[in-house]
Parts: structure tokens; C-alpha cells; sequence
């Protein structure tokens, strides 16, 4: 080996175990993938807030177009879906049972009137599980307002929710990309 | 059984190359040489053979020497209506890009043909869950083990006269769904 | 072999580093794995058995189940079975949207697959980095398919829906940004000594003893065998798309995960023809709606390359509105078992996790 060529094997050494290492301080800027849920909004590449329109959550169905056909309990894969009486209906409705229901979208796909839809809700938390078996209406307005998670049930570090509640430009997704 | 280890099999010729029998020259031999066999071309890549299962291992062995040294898949099919058990043997060609199903039959009262694993080696675990889940027994293989169900003690569970529900309220107190008889509920129970 | 020099240890299936829900036991000789038993069966949920008693369309929401990391894989396979009986031809477009569905489904199981791998030599940077990428995978499939991990969106005759108006856009973008971290991930990996130390020269296997032990995938191609379903027998839009296929002759550790590495590239190539070549009109033949969905009499095997190896579906059908059997060949039913037994023999214990995690084995396809 030429003593040139020694040399330039100890520079690229050096350039490794050196340098390199500095290298790796661009990375403490960079966020971490994690969000603090439901304090901070999830948004995608693009800063747009997820999830997205065709997400499939928590159904709703438009009484009045629904025509108690019964397909969307007969393909539901899981059996989770049942026609039952309602006081004060002459027709069944579908009532989905959450415990079973794999969010595969099938009844909103066999629907005839459309009148069954998945939306993009899918946050529940409730201590009594029969919360889980209930009748999509119109809207899931009611549910929510009983339902839905009160932030003080989960537990986070105060500084991060305080940080989090900040607002979205507290925080940066990807590094570079700026949201909205 | 005695396990041969890697540096065994390292000592084995390394060169590999692929056999570049096609589909339709490999049906043309075996009906040429065993003209009681059904042989069909199912498209240009695909053939399908039909044998008595005495004889499936010569036939195997002659595809494995023709290059089809893929051994994809072993299936079974209960055939409750023919009262037969169906075996279907599915073997690919590196070289040519050709499958081949070897079907064979075997009756369905106490099934039993020899195992196969010493020409094609994955043999060995498909036949094992074959044996367990139909019951489909393999003279000859060495890991006819207990393999996915713990602890069974019902019949074969694949075959399509076994009652699944029946089996489960029997054992695991299962509470059926009785949607009919079911009175109207409540919409939200209990309180929240 | 004396009692007093062989111990027997359960690896798994709670045991950190085993790659899913499944456990070994093993014979040691001091450090040394002697004999391996592989105890599969802690998944079962005997989806063979529930198909049968599914009409066509609701096995797609149970067939995904089979796979975890890669799920789409299951969909196409089946749905391809069931075209080939029936003689439906899947529109073209249908067919680039399952290219692009397939690649990101590969190209997020490949990342989580490696983070695995850097998990299983103590480098929990990497799995924490390729599981956020795999996220922005998550996001994309979410806004195309509506759900996260398990999609359902692949159905005998096509696709469910088209693909939305900014889609192509927010993957494209997403490519571009896994392609610009690609770099940092490799140094952090593969440039590592201990890398080095751990995975070159672990477990080698020749081409002669993979294929006789039905090696597929990756695997088989880091010995050095040319061989890619992809390309040998084209489904779904790959005959129309250009990507090479990768291999390397080592066929140790090392070269199982730079194989992984390659195909990620090639992955993210495969998307961008798809991209640019992607044809207009339907998405879906016409069917009979799904309550009323028969398929004639015929069986059909329908195999696919997954990230893991060959995944293949044997569909049996006697008419009617239910299939008669479904058979499902998953990479790691032989993997899983009778190669990872051979392949631990005279290793150490701490190259077990290694080898289990570098065969990207997938314990739920071998209970099914």
C-alpha cells in the first residue's frame, strides 16, 4: 500500500468517525411521528387533516329514506348488524352491534336507498358496553354528545397537551412541509 | 429422524439450474407412457393430472426430474358427496413458469395414501396439517405431530360433516344469538 | 445427548424477539440451538373453515386477517381465483389501482419488516423511523380505501372504488419523501459494524436447498436464483410496468435484508410507472350484486409474490353462492416451520430472533 494511498484511507476514517457523527444533529429538529390524540389534529403529507372522507367509523342511516329492506344485515360479514322493532316505527331498523362490526363498508355498499353510511368518526370510549349496540339515526350529534371521549380520561403529560393545544403550528409534521 | 444440517447440505452440488420441461411436454410424456391417466391443458401454463393414488409418487417423482421442483401447496378436498377425499399436489417450474395439479383420489372412510416428503421435502408440514385436519393419515412421514389444535379431542375438524356449532356449544358454553324471539331493546342501556 | 449438558428454553410467544404469535423450543447445548421445534397454532382462527360457510364477498373482509403487515396480498389472490373461474376480466384501470394497492402494501410490509430486523440487533432507531414512514403508507391507504391496516378494497371484478381526485399527488409525494430518507436509513443500518458482525454470514442457504425446501420470495432470491411471480407469471398491471428483479448470490443474513432494501426501490419505481401509465375508464366489471353473486362450478390456484414469498389461493367452487373450499398457501408455512427448524440448528441463541426476523416470518399464515 503507497503511502498516498494511506492517507487517503485515514481521511475517509476521519470523515467517518468524525464528521459523520455531526451529521446526525439535524435530527434534533426533526418532530416526532407521534400526536398527542385527541389534543392535536392528525394530518397527512400534505397538512391535511385525517381521517379522511372515506374513512370508515361509526354508521348513520336517514330513517326516512331507509326502506327496512335488510340487505346490510344479510351481507354484513360478521353478523352484526340486526333488524330490530322501534317503539313508535312501524318498520325495523338496523341496529349494529360494535363489538362485532369490522368496518368493511358492505352495508353501505348494498344499501339500495343509500340511506346507510359510514362516516368518519370513529372515536367511542364509554365504560358500559351496551353503549355499543345502539341504532344509526340522522346524525350522530346525540351519540357524540354522550359518547365521546372527555380529553380529561386520558392521561398526558399537562406540558405536551398545553403544547399541543397551542395550535397546529406549535407543532410541524414532517420536517419541511408546513401544514396548510 | 436424524436432522441434516446446513454444512450437510452445503456439501451438495451448488449449482442450481432450473429444468426447462414445459407444460404441454411434460402431459404429452405421461399420457404417451401411463395412457390410463387423465391428462388436461388448462391454459398454456397450467395442466392438470389426474392419478390413482398408487401411483402418484412415480408420476411426482418423474415432474421433479423434468424441473417442476416447486412443491407450492398440498390441498385437500372433502368430497362428502362422492364420498372421497381429494388430494391436489401443486407443483411450479422455476424454469419453464409452468404448474402442474397432481389430483388424486382416496376413499373417505379411514384415508391413507404414502407420504410424498422424500421427493418433495415441504411435503412434510403440509401433510401433517392434513393429517390433523382431516384426518388423512401418511404412512411414512416422520412429523405426523400434533400441530395446530391443542388438545383436540372431536374429529377432524375440516371435514364438512363436522358441526362446528354443535362442537362449540358443547364445549367452549357458548351463548347463541336468537335473533327472532329477541324482544325490542332499549336504544341506549344502562347508564353511561 | 446427556441430560445435564442440554437445557430446553420456550422461545415465545411472548418473548420479545420472536416475529409474531408463535414459539420454538429449544434445545440448547450450552449456547448452542441443538434441535428446534417450531409450535405454531397460537392465531388460529380457522379462516378455511369460516370461508366456507361465507357467501364470495364477505370472505373479502375475512381473507386480509391472514396477513397483517401485508394484507392485500390475500385480496388480489382471491379475487384473482374467483375471475379465473368465472371468466371476468378485470378492467385495466382496476388493474393499475391493484398494482399501486399491492406495491405500497409490500413497500410498508418491507419497512416494518427491517425495522423488525434492526429491532433484533438492539438498534430500535431504525423500527421506530421505518414505522413512521410505514405510517404515511397507513395515511395514503386510508384516504384511498377508507380503512388502515385492513382495506377491503379489492373485489372479484376489480376494485371497490376509484382512487381520489388528489390521491396520485399525495403518493407521489409520499414516495418522495421515503426515497429521501432511504439514504440516512442505510447508513444507519447497513454501514453499522455491528450490522456487519451479526448478519454477514448467518444461516447461509445455497439455491439447490431452497428450492428443495420450498423457499420462495426474497429469500429465494438472495441465494441467487432469478425468480419473481411478477414477472414469471404477470397478474394485475406488472407485464405493462418496468422493474428489475433484484438478486444476490450470498444467500446469508445480509443478503435477505438487502434484498428487502433493493425492493424497496423497486417498489417505489413500480408506483411511479404505474403513476404515469395508469389508463382511464372503469374500475370494476360489471357483476351481479353480492347477495346475488354465484360463481360456476371450477377450481383455480391464484399465486402472488408478496413481500414474503409466494402466496397462493385454491379455490374450489360447486356453484352456488358460497365457495366449496379455499385453500391458502402462505410463504410462511414453510418458512415458518420446517426451514427455520433446519436453519437454527448449530446456531447461537442470540442469532435465533435474527434468523426468525430475517426470514420475515409471519406466524398468522401458517395457523390461518
Amino acid at each position: 500500500m503507497s503511502p498516498g494511498h494511506r492517507q487517503v484511507i485515514m481521511m475517509t476514517d476521519f470523515v467517518k468517525k468524525t464528521i459523520r457523527p455531526f451529521r446526525a444533529l439535524r435530527f434534533l429538529a426533526r418532530k416526532p411521528h407521534t400526536i398527542i390524540s385527541p389534543h392535536e389534529q392528525h394530518n397527512d403529507i400534505e397538512g391535511e387533516p385525517l381521517p379522511t372522507e372515506r374513512y370508515r367509523g361509526i354508521h348513520i342511516n336517514d330513517w326516512e329514506t331507509c326502506i327496512s329492506c335488510g340487505l346490510c344485515a344479510r351481507i354484513c360479514p360478521c353478523d352484526a348488524i340486526e333488524m330490530v322493532e322501534v317503539e313508535g316505527e312501524q318498520k325495523k331498523r338496523p341496529e349494529v352491534s360494535y363489538g362485532r362490526c369490522c368496518f368493511c363498508g358492505f352495508c353501505e355498499d348494498v344499501c339500495p336507498r343509500d340511506s346507510m353510511h359510514l362516516t368518519s368518526n370513529y372515536v367511542m370510549i364509554d365504560k358500559n358496553s351496551e353503549t355499543f349496540t345502539f341504532l344509526p339515526e340522522n346524525d350522530l350529534e346525540e351519540f357524540q354528545k354522550e359518547y365521546i371521549v372527555e380529553t380529561s380520561q386520558l392521561r398526558y403529560n399537562d406540558k405536551d397537551v398545553k403544547k399541543a393545544e397551542k395550535g397546529p403550528s406549535a407543532k410541524k409534521g414532517v420536517k419541511g412541509k408546513k401544514k396548510k | 429422524m436424524k436432522e441434516d444440517t446446513l454444512s450437510d447440505v452445503d456439501k451438495k452440488s451448488e449449482n442450481y439450474v432450473p429444468g426447462q420441461t414445459t407444460v404441454q411436454e411434460v402431459l404429452g410424456y405421461v399420457s404417451a407412457h401411463l395412457p390410463d391417466l387423465e391428462v388436461k391443458l388448462l391454459s398454456s401454463r397450467r395442466g392438470e393430472i389426474l392419478v390413482d393414488h398408487s401411483i402418484k409418487g412415480e408420476v411426482l417423482t418423474r415432474l421433479k426430474e423434468e424441473g417442476f421442483d416447486h412443491f407450492a401447496a398440498l390441498s385437500c378436498i372433502d368430497l362428502i358427496d362422492d364420498d372421497r377425499i381429494q388430494l391436489v399436489y401443486h407443483v411450479w417450474s422455476y424454469g419453464s413458469k409452468g404448474h402442474i395439479l397432481v389430483k388424486t383420489e382416496l376413499p373417505r372412510k379411514d384415508p391413507s395414501t404414502d407420504t410424498v416428503y422424500r421427493i418433495y421435502r415441504p411435503a412434510i408440514t403440509y401433510e401433517r396439517e392434513i393429517k390433523e385436519m382431516f384426518g388423512v393419515d401418511f404412512p411414512g412421514n416422520p412429523r405426523l405431530t400434533q400441530f395446530i389444535l391443542e388438545d383436540w379431542e372431536g374429529p377432524p375438524p375440516m371435514l364438512k360433516d363436522f358441526d362446528t356449532e354443535a362442537y362449540a356449544v358443547d364445549h367452549f358454553n357458548m351463548v347463541r344469538r336468537d335473533p327472532p324471539s329477541k324482544p325490542p331493546q332499549p336504544k341506549k342501556g344502562g347508564e353511561s | 445427548m446427556d441430560d445435564f449438558r442440554s437445557t430446553e428454553i420456550i422461545f415465545g410467544p411472548q418473548h420479545p424477539g420472536i416475529h409474531g404469535n408463535f414459539a420454538m423450543r429449544l434445545e440448547l447445548e450450552g449456547d448452542m440451538v441443538r434441535r428446534a421445534r417450531v409450535v405454531p397454532g397460537y392465531l388460529h382462527r380457522a379462516f378455511e373453515k369460516l370461508m366456507e360457510r361465507r357467501t364470495w364477498h364477505q370472505n373479502i373482509a375475512l381473507v386480509p386477517r391472514i396477513c397483517v403487515p401485508d394484507p392485500d396480498v390475500n385480496e388480489v389472490a382471491y379475487s384473482m381465483a374467483i375471475e379465473e373461474i368465472m371468466g371476468l376480466e378485470v378492467p385495466r384501470r382496476g388493474d393499475y389501482i391493484r398494482t399501486i394497492v399491492l406495491e405500497l402494501s409490500r413497500l410498508a410490509s418491507h419497512l416494518m419488516g427491517l425495522g423488525g430486523l434492526g429491532g433484533a440487533i438492539g438498534l430500535y432507531t431504525l423500527p421506530m423511523w421505518t414505522n413512521g414512514e410505514r405510517d404515511y403508507i397507513l395515511d395514503l391507504f386510508e384516504a384511498l380505501t377508507g380503512g388502515r391496516v385492513y382495506h377491503m378494497y379489492t373485489w372479484p371484478g376489480g376494485v371497490r372504488w376509484d382512487m381520489p381526485e388528489n390521491w396520485p399527488r399525495k403518493v407521489l409525494k409520499v414516495l418522495d419523501h421515503i426515497e429521501a430518507q432511504l439514504p440516512s436509513y442505510y447508513s444507519l443500518f447497513f454501514e453499522s459494524k455491528v450490522t456487519d458482525a451479526r448478519l454477514k454470514g448467518l444461516a447461509p442457504i445455497t439455491t439447490s436447498w431452497a428450492v428443495e425446501h420450498g423457499v420462495t420470495g426474497p429469500n429465494l432470491r438472495a441465494t441467487g436464483l432469478e425468480v419473481d411471480l411478477r414477472r414469471d407469471d404477470p397478474y394485475a398491471a406488472y407485464e405493462d410496468l418496468d422493474f428489475d428483479v433484484i438478486t444476490l448470490k450470498q444467500g446469508d443474513g445480509m443478503a435477505r435484508a438487502l434484498v428487502r432494501w433493493y425492493e424497496v426501490g423497486q417498489s417505489i419505481r413500480i408506483i411511479r410507472d404505474a403513476m404515469e401509465k395508469m389508463p382511464g375508464g372503469p374500475v370494476i366489471a360489471k357483476t351481479p350484486p353480492p347477495l346475488a353473486f354465484t360463481v360456476p362450478p371450477g377450481d383455480h390456484y391464484a399465486h402472488v409474490e408478496s413481500s414474503k414469498g409466494e402466496y397462493g389461493y385454491y379455490v374450489i367452487s360447486k356453484g352456488g353462492k358460497y365457495p366449496y373450499r379455499v385453500h391458502v398457501r402462505g410463504p410462511s408455512f414453510t418458512h415458518g416451520i420446517d426451514v427455520l427448524e433446519k436453519m437454527l440448528i448449530n446456531q447461537e441463541l442470540a442469532d435465533v430472533a435474527l434468523i426468525t426476523g430475517g426470514l420475515d416470518v409471519c406466524p398468522p399464515d401458517i395457523d390461518r
